[in-house]
């Protein structure tokens, strides 16, 4: 079987079948991708498409300094992003939202299930944050791959994932204080709770 | 050694986690972390997070393979839609608006320009081996009539 690299050669050299196979290997993982920003199937198969699209038009440029994977990745983040902001209704990011929350609100809150909630808070977080966790969490990148795809320093991509987990943690945290949500109880162990042995 | 060194700091544990932690410091977190239960309960949590937030996007995505063979055709679709043709669809596809006004307002005006040319000197020439003949045959036409009127003057005499 040819490597991504040989293939992407091929298409250069005018093969379309080898294009169709890019398309068969790395479609799933752009939809799943896609999918995780949009969160609308519809809108992330448009996302998916015009990834594609963008890849073969560009496909001179690729030199085969970063992995096809990564690159095609950096594409459809930029076109996923950019088809949010054109999105009718404003994406309002996390810092600008006054998380004082009635007591009320919090009780609706955790009647959803932990998965929507964290889901929700995800969704949330700053869109770098939120970028770099889906990178590192759901497609198991290397943060190198993560700072080509985020077209940043190693360093930031790293302290992005970091900001990103830590604010999640605070967040679940705070619900759990407020709740005897018995989810909880099995997920964030508290203090003076028989730890299970830590392996490294 | 205050509490918050002892517990280490947050950041730490996250590359602990990830395993992007200098050798050094990896090995002082997992001292750290066999002696101290609240660290152990810290880097727990992070564990715990990373771990549920990876289980609940799971099933998101169509499992059904005829899915993904519809997508892919709708994809290369597309993309034989942005495919190059000729060479010649090519180089038009490259040219600007403007630059084709142009070529095509300056290669009619050429070739018009040409025709005339041509034209001008066809019917010039043609106008004037006319005109030539005509004067001659207007000159020997003249010269005859002239020719009979000397005849009857003669007579007359």
């Amino acid at each position: 079987m040819k490597s991504d690299i040989e293939l992407v050669e091929d298409v250069k050299a005018g093969d379309g079948q080898a294009f169709s196979e890019l398309v068969q290997r790395h479609q799933r993982a752009l939809l799943r991708l896609s999918v995780r920003f949009l969160r609308d199937l519809a809108l992330a198969e448009d996302v998916v498409q015009e990834s594609f699209i963008k890849a073969y038009e560009k496909i001179h440029s690729f030199e085969g300094r970063s992995s096809f994977k990564s690159w095609l990745f950096q594409i459809a983040v930029n076109t996923a992003k950019n088809r949010l902001r054109s999105l009718p209704y404003e994406y309002v990011s996390i810092d600008d939202v006054n998380l004082g929350v009635d007591p009320g609100a919090e009780n609706n809150l955790v009647q959803l299930d932990l998965s929507r909630m964290i889901r929700q808070e995800v969704s949330q977080l700053p869109e770098r944050q939120r970028i770099a966790l889906t990178l590192r969490i759901y497609e198991d990148l290397s943060f190198r791959e993560i700072a080509q795809i985020m077209a940043c320093p190693y360093d930031t991509a790293k302290a992005n994932y970091r900001h990103g987990l830590m604010r999640l943690r605070e967040r679940l945290e705070s619900l759990q204080s407020q709740t005897d949500w018995k989810d909880f109880e099995n997920f964030f162990p508290m203090e003076g709770d028989r730890m299970p042995e830590v392996e490294q | 050694m205050n509490y918050d060194v002892q517990l280490g700091r947050e950041q730490w544990w996250i590359d602990y986690l990830e395993d992007e932690l200098e050798p050094n410091l990896k090995q002082d977190l997992s001292m750290l972390l066999h002696n101290s239960l609240p660290a152990q309960r810290r880097l727990e949590v992070l564990k715990r997070l990373r771990q549920l937030v990876k289980e609940c996007e799971e099933a998101i995505l169509p499992e059904d393979p005829s899915y993904y063979d519809g997508l892919h055709d709708r994809i290369m679709a597309a993309v034989d839609g942005r495919r190059p043709r000729s060479r010649v669809t090519k180089v038009f596809a490259r040219v600007s608006p403007r630059q084709l006004k142009f070529s095509v307002v300056l290669g009619s005006s050429s070739l018009t320009l040409l025709l005339s040319l041509v034209a001008w000197l066809t019917t010039g020439r043609d106008n004037g081996s006319t005109t030539l003949s005509d004067h001659g045959s207007d000159h020997s036409r003249e010269s005859s009539t002239s020719t009979v009127a000397g005849v009857a003057a003669t007579d007359q005499r």
